[in-house]
């Protein structure tokens, strides 16, 4: 008999089941009706059935076993807990904000993404980089928007740092990066990479979290304290106590609202099959018991297409309505539409 | 138990799609087989969405 590595994670979509080999990083997909068949039996297969057989154990997903083993091997716990009170810092540096920078030495952060902007000055660089050379993070992400033009002076005064650096370039600006360390890495980024963050990490977290609300805080350039960039509450001002605790913020018994909101709860996305692997910054707002949004996702789950892809059509091109708080479609018009798109 | 059935044809094209599975597998090697993997390993995701102009 054979069985499902215990790291391999199944999750049932509208049209297709995602598998994901969490130690490969790899996902591969199968059709649902072999999920269903496959629950029937308590996902155990029986080489009898070549055709299943081969096309798992093709995809390196099956581990052979014998009957008096089969309890042995128990499920993987799927909970996970992040030892941080922060897990990211998000933090736009400004000539204002990076003067509050020390505020944030003595906190439970995990790690910090700083923003370099227009806002930017040549004295934030400075207070920024004696800041990394002693926080405890060993990774800082650094993220250029349009407007940053001291990226030079910025290199230059990294040079030795070494922690690892992670690069977002959305402005596209030259680096010029004297260092010969080898501990930066640009983010490329395309569609799916935005949405989509395939590790073990988020997989767990996604069961009981929004993987993009949990555990941030944004400071912005006026020293504005937001769980995000997106949403509009401010829960007061670095700028304005001398010291700065981050308990004081949580015990705002809306500053975690956003936290616990799991795809599973939200409309059109608990239909994706990859909704455990996703990371989504579109603000979900609540319609009598479900969550939705008013901006559509970039990936259609009710015809499994990527917007840049041929053949998408987006949930409003296809009469999928959700703003009455429940999910609206005509069932039999989709899957002509998803059987024309798949064929030939 | 002996499964009998048969993968739907649509179904399995989804499921097979190589433009898919290939931007899969750039996604993988990209983190896999650099360091980069080991330093998003930390907290690997986006954090950051640049505003939509
Ligand atoms: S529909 Fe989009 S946002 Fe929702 S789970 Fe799927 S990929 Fe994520």
């Amino acid at each position: 008999m054979y069985q499902f590595f215990k790291n391999i994670f199944l999750t049932k979509g509208f049209n297709r089941t995602l598998v994901y080999d969490s130690l490969t990083s790899k996902i591969h997909f199968f059709p649902n009706d072999l999920y269903d068949q496959l629950l029937l039996n308590n996902f155990r297969i029986d080489k009898k059935n070549n055709e299943v057989f081969e096309f798992l154990n093709k995809k390196g997903l099956l581990q052979k076993i014998s009957d008096d083993l089969v309890d042995c091997f128990i499920d993987l716990d799927d909970e996970i807990q992040i030892p941080y009170d922060i897990a990211t810092l998000v933090f736009e540096l400004s000539g204002s904000s990076s003067k509050n920078l020390y505020k944030l030495k003595n906190q439970n952060i995990l790690q910090y993404n700083f923003i370099f902007a227009d806002y930017t000055s040549l004295k934030s660089i400075e207070l920024f980089v004696d800041f990394i050379n002693e926080c405890e993070s060993d990774t800082i992400e650094l993220t250029f928007l349009n407007g940053f033009v001291y990226s030079k002076h910025l290199f230059e005064l990294i040079k030795s740092v070494k922690k690892i650096i992670l690069l977002n370039n959305f402005a596209g600006i030259k680096i010029d990066d004297p260092s010969t360390h080898k501990n930066r890495y640009l983010n490329s980024w395309n569609d799916i990479h935005f949405r989509l963050s395939i590790n073990f990490i988020n997989y767990l977290e996604s069961l009981k979290h929004h993987t993009y609300f949990n555990k941030k805080v944004f400071i912005n350039k006026d020293c504005e304290i937001k769980n995000s960039q997106e949403t509009k509450e401010i829960y007061g001002n670095l700028n304005n106590d001398n010291s700065f605790d981050i308990a004081k913020v949580f015990k705002n018994p809306t500053f975690k609202k956003l936290w616990s909101i799991k795809k599973e709860d939200t409309l059109v996305c608990q239909d994706c099959e990859f909704r455990r692997l996703c990371v989504d910054n579109r603000l979900p707002i609540k319609i009598k018991n479900n969550w939705v949004h008013e901006e559509e996702c970039n990936y259609n789950p009710y015809i499994s297409k990527w917007s840049h892809e041929d053949g998408f059509k987006s949930l409003k091109e296809l009469d999928i309505i959700t703003k009455n708080g429940y999910l609206e479609m005509n069932k039999e018009k989709l899957s002509l539409i998803t059987n024309e798109l798949w064929e030939g | 138990m002996i499964y009998k059935i048969k993968l739907p044809i649509i179904i399995k094209k989804i499921q097979s799609t190589e433009i898919k599975e290939k931007s899969f597998h750039e996604i993988e090697s990209n983190s896999l087989q650099t360091k980069k993997h080991l330093a998003r390993e930390i907290y690997p995701r986006q954090s950051f969405f640049p505003e939509k102009k």
